[in-house]
C-alpha cells in the first residue's frame, strides 16, 4: 500500500516528522495588522510565486481560499495536518496551498504572511527539509522574505526569531503513558528548549498516547543543528518507550488487553474517535510486538488520520449525526482492517 | 475564569483548537499558554520588571513612549503587551529596546542558519538506532566525528 508520505524508519513509536518555516515580507504589516484587502493583496503575491515560475509544479499544490470554505472542510485541514486551529478561526483573506500527496502546504496570512509546512513519516526529516526548503528558495525568489543577519527570518513572535523553523516528531508512547513518566519527560526537555506535549493539547485529553516532541530553539543554532539536537533526543525517547513496553508486555493482563483491541476493531458496529484511539494504541502497541499481524503502521496511522470526525463527515459527503459518524467509522475501520489477527487466533 | 489545562491559573490567553470535529476556544493561563508554545514570550519579563515597568514604556525624556512604528502603527507598549511585532520594521523601529527582551529570549546567540539566497543545509541521514554506548576511537581525544 502506497504512503502518503516519504516512508522513514522507526513506525513503532515514531509516526512522522514534520518541519515548519515562518516566513515574512518587508516593508507590509504582518497580517493581523492587515485588512481583509491587504491580505488578499499578499495572497496574491504568494500565488503568483507559487504557480508563475512553474518551479514548483512538481508538488501539484491546489490552492484554497479560506472565505467562505464551511467549518467542517476548514477543520479537516487541520485534523489531516495542514493547517492550524487559529489558521481556519478567522478565515478572511487567508489561503492554503496543499501539495498533492499532503505532505506539504503553504499558510498564507495566518501569524506570519507565510508558513511552509512538510512531513515525512517514520524517524526521517530529511525529506520533510528538502522539499520546505524548496518551497521556500522558490517563494524567496520572487518575494524576498525580510531577515537581518543578526536576528535571522523576522517573526512576528519574537521566540521565533532565527531559523524561523519549528522541527517536531510525533511520537506514540502509550508504554511511558502507562508508567507515568511523560510528566517528568515533559519538564526535563522544557530546560533545553523542546517540549513534549499532547497532540490533543490544550482539549481535554482524547485518548491514543500521541505527542509532539518539539524543538522550540530557533536562535544561534543552524538548521542542520536543530534537527540533529531533535533527533538525537528523540531516539533517546524511542529507547524509553521500548524498555518501557518491553516491562508493559510482561504483564499478561496488557497482553491479553491488547489482543481484545485487535478483535474490538475488527468486530465494532460503532466506534467513537475516542474508543477507537483507545483500540487503535493498543493495536500499534501489538503490531511492534509481534502480537498482532494483518496490517502494518502504514494502514494504521491512515486510518487514525481519516476517520477523525470533521474528515469521516466529509468522505461520507455532509454532517452525519455523532450516531452515524460512529457507525461509519467502525464501518471504514473494519474494511481497512479485516485481516487483523491476533497470535493465537484463527 | 480559571485556566482550562491546569485548572489553578486565572487564565489569560485564548487559543483555538480542534475537538470532536469542532473548532474550540481553550482559555489558558500564562503558564500553560507558554507551554505549549502560543503564550505571550514576553510574559515572564513583563512580570520581572514590576513596577519599573512603567519606565520602560518612557523615552528619555520622562515622557509616555508614543512613538509608533510608521509600517503598522504599533507602539513598543503594544509589542510587549501582545507578545507580538507588528511587522519587519518594527524590529528595526525598536531595536534599541527589543535587544535585551530578545536577549532575556534567545540569550547572546546571533542567528547562525540559512541567509536568503542559500539553500538549507542539508539533513545528514541518520542510520539506523544504535542502542549501544559509543566506542570512543583512539586518537581523537574530545574530537568530534562527522563521519
Amino acid at each position: 500500500m502506497a504512503s502518503r508520505f516519504p516512508v522513514g524508519r522507526d513506525r513503532d513509536v515514531v509516526l512522522c516528522g514534520r518541519v515548519c518555516l515562518l516566513r515574512n515580507l518587508g516593508g507590509t504589516p504582518f497580517p493581523a495588522r492587515m485588512d481583509a484587502e491587504e491580505r488578499r493583496d499578499v495572497l496574491k503575491e504568494v500565488h503568483a510565486a507559487v504557480f508563475d515560475r512553474n518551479l514548483l509544479q512538481g508538488e501539484g499544490f491546489r490552492f484554497f481560499v479560506l472565505d467562505g470554505l464551511d467549518e467542517t472542510k476548514a477543520v479537516s485541514l487541520v485534523e489531516r495536518g495542514l493547517a492550524d486551529a487559529n489558521f481556519i478561526a478567522e478565515r478572511e483573506g487567508r489561503g492554503l496551498f496543499v501539495s498533492r500527496d499532503e505532505s506539504c502546504s503553504i499558510l498564507v496570512n495566518g501569524e506570519d504572511h507565510v508558513a511552509i509546512r512538510a512531513a515525512s513519516c517514520g524517524f526521517s526529516l530529511s525529506e520533510a527539509f528538502e522539499k520546505a526548503d524548496l518551497v521556500e528558495t522558490v517563494l524567496d525568489k520572487s518575494l524576498h522574505f525580510a531577515f537581518d543577519p543578526q536576528l535571522g527570518y523576522l517573526t512576528r513572535n519574537p521566540a521565533h526569531l532565527g531559523t524561523g523553523m519549528i522541527v517536531s516528531f510525533l511520537l506514540h508512547l502509550p508504554a511511558l503513558a502507562d508508567s507515568g513518566a511523560v510528566a517528568r519527560l515533559s519538564a526535563n526537555l522544557m530546560r533545553i528548549g523542546m517540549s513534549l506535549q499532547n497532540l490533543w493539547e490544550p482539549a481535554p485529553e482524547t485518548g491514543g498516547e500521541l505527542y509532539f516532541l518539539v524543538n522550540r530553539m530557533t536562535m544561534g543554532l543552524s538548521e542542520r543543528d536543530a534537527v540533529e539536537n531533535l533527533g538525537g533526543i528523540a531516539q533517546q525517547v524511542v529507547s524509553q518507550e521500548r524498555a518501557a513496553r518491553k516491562e508493559y508486555l510482561s504483564d499478561p493482563a496488557s497482553v491479553r488487553a491488547v489482543k481484545d483491541a485487535a478483535r474490538g476493531l475488527r468486530t465494532a458496529e460503532r466506534l467513537t474517535y475516542e474508543e477507537f484511539l483507545g483500540l487503535v494504541s493498543l493495536v500499534r502497541l501489538g503490531i511492534a510486538a509481534r502480537l498482532i499481524s494483518g496490517a502494518g503502521f502504514d494502514a494504521v496511522d491512515r486510518l487514525i488520520l481519516q476517520v477523525r470526525p470533521a474528515t469521516l463527515s466529509m468522505r461520507c459527503g455532509g454532517d452525519p449525526s455523532p450516531e452515524k459518524n460512529a457507525a461509519a467509522r467502525a464501518s471504514a475501520v473494519r474494511e481497512r482492517l479485516a485481516s487483523l489477527t491476533a497470535e493465537g487466533e484463527g | 475564569m480559571l485556566c482550562q489545562r491546569c485548572k489553578k491559573n486565572p487564565a489569560s490567553t485564548y487559543v483555538r483548537t480542534v475537538a470532536d470535529g469542532k473548532l474550540t476556544e481553550y482559555a489558558l493561563c500564562a503558564e500553560c499558554a507558554q507551554q505549549l508554545g502560543c503564550g505571550n514570550p514576553f510574559a515572564g519579563l513583563w512580570y520581572g520588571f514590576g513596577e519599573i515597568s512603567h519606565e520602560f514604556f518612557k523615552n528619555k525624556n520622562g515622557a509616555a513612549d508614543t512613538l509608533r512604528c510608521k509600517c503598522c502603527g504599533m507602539s513598543f507598549n503594544d509589542i510587549v503587551r501582545s507578545g507580538r511585532v507588528g511587522c519587519a520594521e518594527c524590529y528595526h523601529i525598536f531595536q534599541q529596546k527589543l535587544t535585551p527582551v530578545i536577549r532575556q529570549l534567545h540569550g547572546s546567540a546571533v542567528h547562525s542558519g540559512k541567509a536568503p539566497g542559500a539553500d538549507l543545509p542539508q539533513v545528514r541521514a541518520v542510520e539506523r538506532l544504535d542502542m549501544r554506548p559509543p566506542v570512543r576511537k583512539p586518537g581523537k581525544p574530545g574530537g568530534r566525528s562527522d563521519g
